[in-house]
C-alpha cells in the first residue's frame, strides 16, 4: 500500500480573500480549470460537508471536504473503492504582501499505483495552468 | 466662439511622429518642400520608447536591429546614434516542460527528433515564403488559399510537433504578438519574406536582434525631430478630420488646421479608422483598419548591479514556455556597469498578464527570470514594464497581425494612395514591415510618391 503526491506553488499578490472566492464557489471551478464540467456543493463547505463533481467523459464523483479553514486552506477527497484521493488548497503569507498558494494530490490505499495513473498524475499535470488561471481570475475579477 | 488659429497652408502634413512619419518629414523637407508633422501622443516616436531606471537605459518599444536593416541604420547614423553588439557570449537557456537547459543558436534544444522536427518546418515556412513577392502578396500562387489558413493551422496539417508547434508559438508571440491560431498563413509567409528568411528575423548573431542602439532608439526619432526645425512637429494634436476638395486637403486637429497639397497618414493601420476622411475612403478602408488589429506584446525589464548571469556563463537569452516572459535578452548598456533583463510577453500570455495589476505583473515576470537564471534574478534594483495596448495612440504592436482571409481584401488598400492622401508606416513596407526598419522605408516611399506627385502637378500649373 502505497502514497503519492504532488504540489504546485505560485507566489502572487493576490490576497487570500481574492484566492479564496474562487476555491469557495463552485461555478467558478469548471472556469478555472479544464478538467472539470461543472462541481456543485450540498450547502456550505465545511469538515464532512460534501459536493459533487463532473470531469468530462466520467460520471459525477461524490467528494467529502476534509479541513476547510476560510481563507487558508481547503481540503475535499474523493473516497474510491480500495482508494482515496485528496485535494490540497493552501494560502499562506510569505511576507512583503506576497502570498503562497498551492494546490496538491495525494493518493493513497492499496490501488494507489492504479489511481495515480489514472488520476493523480493527470491532476498534478494541470496544476501549473489551473493555479494560474484561479490568480489571474482572483486578480482580475477583485480590479 | 472658434478660437482656432487661421488655417496655415502648407505644402505636406504628415500625420503621426513616428519613425515612418519622421523620415517621411524628413525626405520632403530635404526636397524643399514646406512639411509639418502632427502627432496624438505628448511625445514623438510612437512605438519607440525610452525611459531610464535605475541608471539603465531602457528601449520600451522598438529596440534591436540586424543586417539588411539599411535605412533605420542609415537615418540612425545621419542623426549619430550609435549602435553596440547585442551580448551573445556563453550559453542560452531554456525552461521546457519543467525543467532548465542551457543550448547555443536560435532553436533551443529540445532533443534530436524535436530538432529536426523543427528544421523540417522552419524550411518549409521558409520556402514557402519565398513564393510570396514582397509587397505584392496578392501575386503569390495559391495567395486565396495561403490566406485561408493561419499559421497555426498549417503546422498542424504539417504535422509540426507539439514541441515545433510551441516552439514556434513562441516565436509567434514575440514576433506578431498573437498566437499562431490568430494569424492568416499569407502574412506569416509574407512578412518572413520581408525579412529575407527566418534567420534573418530570429536570428540574434547576423539577424534582426543583432544590435542595438547606445542612445536608445527614441534618440533616433527625437533627434529627427528636432532636425525638422522649431514649430514643425505639432505634439498632443491628433488628426481628427481631412477633407479633401480639389486639390486642397484640410487637415483638423483639436487646436490647429492646415490647407494642404498632400497629406502622408503615419500611424499604425488600426489606427486608422480614428480619421474622418472626406470624401470617404470606402468599405475597404473602413474594413482594413477593422481587420488588420495590432498585435499584443509587452515587455518587462529588470536592472541589476550587474549582469551577474555572465558569471554563469550565460548569454541572458532565454527561451520559456512558462512564461510570463517567453523570451529574454541581456539588454544591459555595452560597458555591462549594469545588468539588465529585457523579457517578452506577446500573445494569449499578454492578454492575461497586460490585465493583473502592477505589484502581480512585476511579482511574475521576476519569478521567471528567476526560474532561468536563479535567486539573484528575483531582487532587482529597478524594474520597468510597458503594456503597448494600453497606449492611446498606438493600441498594439509591435506590428499588425491580421487574421485568415483578411489579408487578400485589403492588402492593395494599404499602401493605394487615395487623392491627395498617401500611406506610411511600417505596415505599409514591402522590407522589414513590422519594424523600425521598414518605418523608415514606408516613410521614404511616401514621401518620393508626394515629391512625384507635387512636381507633377507644379509642371501641370505652368503649364
Ligand atoms: C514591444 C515592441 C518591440 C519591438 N521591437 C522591435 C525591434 O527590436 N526592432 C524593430 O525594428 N522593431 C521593433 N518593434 C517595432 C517598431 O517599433 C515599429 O515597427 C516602428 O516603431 C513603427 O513605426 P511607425 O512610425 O510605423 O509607427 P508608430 O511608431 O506607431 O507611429 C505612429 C504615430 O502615429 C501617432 N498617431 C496615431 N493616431 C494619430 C492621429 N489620429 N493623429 C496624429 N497622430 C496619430 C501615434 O501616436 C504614433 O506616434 C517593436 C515594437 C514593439 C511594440
Amino acid at each position: 500500500m502505497g502514497t503519492w503526491e504532488h504540489k504546485h506553488t505560485e507566489i502572487t499578490t493576490a490576497t487570500p480573500a481574492q484566492v479564496w472566492s474562487r476555491w469557495a464557489v463552485a461555478t467558478t471551478w469548471a472556469i478555472d480549470d479544464p478538467s472539470v464540467e461543472w462541481a456543485l456543493f450540498d450547502g456550505e463547505p465545511c469538515n464532512g460537508s460534501t459536493g459533487k463533481l463532473k470531469s468530462p467523459g466520467s460520471p459525477a464523483q461524490k467528494f467529502t471536504f476534509t479541513c476547510v479553514e476560510p481563507l487558508r486552506r481547503f481540503d475535499f477527497a474523493f473516497n474510491l473503492p480500495l482508494g482515496t484521493v485528496s485535494i490540497t488548497h493552501l494560502v499562506e503569507e510569505q511576507g512583503k504582501g506576497n502570498y503562497a498558494v498551492t494546490h496538491g494530490v495525494r493518493v493513497e490505499g492499496p490501488l494507489s499505483r492504479v489511481y495515480t495513473a489514472l488520476l493523480g498524475r493527470k491532476i498534478a499535470a494541470g496544476f501549473p495552468d489551473v493555479v494560474n488561471a484561479v490568480l489571474n481570475a482572483a486578480l482580475v475579477s477583485a480590479a | 466662439m472658434n478660437t482656432k488659429a487661421p488655417a496655415k497652408t502648407v505644402d505636406v502634413v504628415v500625420v503621426g511622429a513616428g519613425l515612418s512619419g519622421l523620415a517621411a518629414a524628413r525626405t520632403l523637407q530635404k526636397a524643399g518642400l514646406d512639411v509639418h508633422v502632427i502627432e496624438a501622443a505628448d511625445r514623438v516616436g510612437g512605438r519607440v520608447r525610452s525611459a531610464n531606471v535605475a541608471g539603465a537605459h531602457l528601449d520600451l518599444g522598438g529596440t534591436f536591429v540586424g543586417p539588411t536593416q539599411d535605412r533605420i541604420i542609415a537615418l540612425s547614423e545621419e542623426v549619430g546614434v550609435k549602435r553596440f553588439a547585442t551580448y551573445v557570449e556563453g550559453g542560452n537557456l531554456m525552461h521546457w516542460g519543467g525543467t532548465r537547459r542551457s543550448y547555443r543558436g536560435t532553436i533551443p534544444s529540445i532533443g534530436p527528433i524535436a530538432l529536426v522536427d523543427a528544421g523540417r518546418i522552419q524550411s518549409a515556412l521558409d520556402k514557402l515564403s519565398r513564393s510570396v513577392p514582397p509587397g505584392r502578396p496578392w501575386d503569390a500562387p495559391n495567395a486565396q488559399e495561403l490566406d485561408a489558413q493561419s499559421l497555426g493551422s498549417w503546422m498542424r496539417a504539417h504535422r509540426a510537433t507539439a514541441s515545433t508547434y510551441e516552439i514556434f508559438a513562441i516565436a509567434s508571440r514575440a514576433t506578431w504578438g498573437c498566437e499562431p491560431d490568430e494569424l492568416s498563413l499569407l502574412h506569416a509567409l509574407h512578412y518572413i519574406a520581408m525579412a529575407g528568411g527566418l534567420d534573418l528575423l530570429l536570428d540574434t548573431k547576423n539577424g534582426a536582434q543583432e544590435e542595438h542602439f547606445v542612445e536608445g532608439t527614441h534618440e533616433i526619432a527625437a533627434r529627427v525631430a528636432a532636425e525638422l526645425g522649431e514649430g514643425r512637429v505639432h505634439l498632443s494634436q491628433p488628426a481628427l478630420s481631412i477633407d479633401q476638395t480639389g486639390d486642397v486637403a484640410l487637415v483638423r486637429t483639436p487646436d490647429l488646421e492646415f490647407l494642404a497639397r498632400r497629406v502622408v497618414i503615419a500611424v499604425p493601420v488600426w489606427m486608422r479608422q480614428r480619421i474622418k476622411v472626406t470624401p470617404s475612403l470606402g468599405p475597404d478602408a473602413v474594413a482594413l483598419g477593422q481587420r488588420w488589429p495590432g498585435g499584443v506584446l509587452s515587455k518587462a525589464y529588470a536592472v541589476y548591479d550587474r549582469p551577474f548571469w555572465r558569471d554563469f556563463g550565460l548569454s541572458g537569452q532565454a527561451v520559456s514556455d512558462r512564461g510570463p516572459a517567453v523570451i529574454t535578452f541581456d539588454a544591459s548598456p555595452e560597458d555591462g556597469s549594469v545588468g539588465v533583463l529585457l523579457g517578452f510577453i506577446g500573445g494569449k500570455q499578454a492578454r492575461m498578464w497586460d490585465s493583473l495589476p502592477e505589484d502581480e505583473r512585476r511579482l511574475r515576470a521576476l519569478n521567471g527570470f528567476a526560474e532561468l537564471f536563479g535567486e539573484q534574478a528575483r531582487h532587482p534594483r529597478g524594474y520597468l514594464d510597458q503594456r503597448w495596448v494600453t497606449e492611446e495612440w498606438v493600441g498594439g504592436g509591435p506590428c499588425a497581425a491580421p487574421a485568415p482571409g483578411h489579408v487578400l481584401p485589403y492588402a492593395k488598400t494599404l499602401i493605394e494612395p487615395q487623392h491627395l492622401i498617401h500611406w506610411a508606416g511600417t505596415e505599409t513596407a514591402d522590407q522589414w514591415s513590422g519594424f523600425m526598419d521598414g518605418a523608415v522605408r514606408a516613410g521614404e516611399r511616401a514621401a518620393a510618391e508626394v515629391i512625384a506627385a507635387v512636381s507633377n502637378a507644379s509642371i501641370t500649373d505652368k503649364n
